[in-house]
């Protein structure tokens, strides 16, 4: 963002405006603290503006704005810097690892979600266990079910011309075992991260299960 | 920007005492609803014209965006927190557990008890480790806001009613310890193993001074108190100290201009500790000249505003 976009948004109450590095995106971000207790979860902030009227109003009395404007003048860039550098070292949270299934290649629901939206051509398989899909009420429109158990009786009913999908509940073990008895096949299949829980999570449409 | 779903970490039919229908409605409706919430929020922010839109507008979406951010990043953890036998805890993290809560029962109790307290009442309870000093604290949040600046979370337990009322209405007694017995251990070493390479915030570094040796105001402090003998000169400059009201109790006040004239009158057999106002160039330089004289000569890190911020003795200076 342009650095009047960041200037502006510099004005509140009393408390705390921070801007702060926060490793799960590698981003920064501005984040207006109401009280001393507030702060981004694992963010590290890396310049601090004191809004509390005892920081100011010696000097300013109720002209806040006079204030900011002086803090702006004083900031230390290189300082700031600095701990900017210091910040992007910090590791984002660990993701998910299922050394099992290593590079096997997954797709993100969102993407999937863009693939229906635009009419991409994609096959889009549902595969939760027979045992868990008994008991739901639910299932990701656009999807089939097919049992886990037996994919070689319903693998010759999928195109290889079209990519396929195939995701279990949460996207652990089941949708990840069958994407790779489609690859084997020579079916371009992927599995959806985070299962039907994450589909479902972000919104994604979803019809009763009949 | 747009944030992308964690995909759920704990495998939910392997819990104990906390069902899948618990963990499903928690990662789908709780989580994701702050997740999405989020990404419409930081849309909205993105998309506003700051230089015309007031700061009050800016303001409450902007907090409204930090909060969602800060559920969604403490939702991963809670789900990232769980999955283990919560007993087998590895050596490193049963070792920093006990060097900052004096034992791990100690901080588990500590845990427990900061979880009771939210009874009847919402927030998260989080063990953060705290790369300023280097240590893990535990503590409770009333709001997905509230958080340690700059500290990194390694183990989250959400206490609002959605993580456990469905299963266990409002025995939050029996939801914690379902909680602390599917702790994850081996995920938590890995995030203490990760959050403990964070380098701490920089200290001032003063790359002239860096042979010149340094205490800390709460050391003197300490010698004074102990009866240890010291000489502790004020080397504030005359014009800064000429409209000064008050003085460190036990130090004299010196010129730093002419330090060859008053540098006789000390001994050479007890330290002497040298401090300006804030502990910049002054004291630095006075106790270099002192010891290139051949005194054990050391600056007061901080200066004499460091000394009355951790409230040091002052007495009026006549």
């Amino acid at each position: 963002m342009s650095s009047s976009r960041w200037r502006r948004g510099l004005a509140g109450g009393s408390g705390w405006v921070l801007l702060v590095y926060v490793p799960r995106d590698r981003r920064l971000i501005n984040q207006y603290a109401g009280d001393h207790g507030q702060a981004t979860a694992g963010g590290i902030p890396i310049l601090a503006l004191d809004v509390y009227e005892h920081a100011y109003h010696i000097d300013f009395g109720a002209n806040a704005i006079a204030y900011i404007d002086t803090f702006q003048r004083n900031i230390d860039w290189v300082a700031t810097q600095t701990r900017y550098e210091d910040a992007s070292q910090v590791q984002a949270p660990r993701p998910l690892v299922q050394k099992e299934f290593g590079d096997l290649p997954g797709v993100g629901v969102e993407e999937v979600k863009a693939m229906l939206d635009s009419g991409e051509p994609v096959q889009i398989i549902d595969t939760r266990p027979r045992s868990y899909i008994s008991r739901q009420q639910d299932i990701m429109d656009g999807a089939v079910w097919r049992d886990p158990e037996r994919v070689q009786e319903w693998i010759g009913e999928l195109s290889k011309s079209d990519p396929v999908v195939v995701f279990c509940a949460y996207g652990f073990h089941v949708g990840c075992k069958t994407s790779i008895a489609l690859r084997e096949a020579g079916v371009d299949a992927k599995y959806m991260k985070g299962g039907h829980s994450a589909w479902k999570a972000i919104g994604g449409r979803l019809k009763l299960y009949t | 920007m747009k944030y992308r779903i964690a995909p759920l970490f704990c495998r939910p039919w392997t819990l104990n005492g906390m069902s899948p229908r618990l963990i499903e409605s928690h990662y789908e409706h709780n989580y994701g609803a702050a997740l999405n919430r989020l990404n419409s929020v930081t849309s909205e922010l993105e998309a506003l014209d700051v230089r015309t839109t007031s700061a009050q507008v800016i303001s409450r979406l902007s907090r409204e965006q930090t909060a969602l951010l800060n559920s969604t990043l403490l939702h991963e953890l809670y789900f990232a927190s769980l999955g283990g036998d919560g007993r087998s805890l590895p050596d490193t993290i049963a070792s920093a557990l006990a060097r900052d809560f004096g034992s791990v029962d100690r901080w588990r109790h500590e845990f427990i008890a900061l979880a009771e307290a939210l009874t009847g009442d919402a927030g998260w309870i989080l063990l953060t480790c705290v790369p300023r000093d280097g240590r893990l604290i535990n503590h409770s949040a009333s709001d997905h806001g509230e958080s340690i600046a700059g500290g990194i979370p390694i183990l989250a337990l959400d206490m609002y009613e959605h993580a456990y009322h469905i299963e266990y209405g409002a025995n939050t007694t029996a939801y914690i310890a379902a909680f602390m017995r599917n702790i994850h251990w081996e995920a938590v070493e890995a995030r203490y193993a990760d959050a403990i390479t964070v380098s701490r915030p920089r200290a001032l570094y003063q790359p002239e001074f860096k042979d010149v040796p340094s205490i800390t105001p709460e050391e003197v402090q300490e010698m004074l108190s102990s009866g240890k003998r010291v000489q502790i000169i004020d080397t504030r400059p005359r014009h800064y100290s000429t409209r000064a009201q008050d003085i460190v109790e036990g130090a004299v006040w010196r010129d730093p201009e002419r330090i060859e004239e008053w540098m006789t009158s000390l001994s050479k057999d007890e330290p002497v500790v040298t401090f300006c106002v804030y502990g910049f160039h002054i004291g630095c330089q006075s106790a270099a000249a002192l010891r290139e004289a051949g005194f054990d000569a050391r600056y007061m890190a901080g200066g004499h505003y460091a000394w009355k911020a951790i409230k040091g003795p002052v007495k009026l200076f006549e």
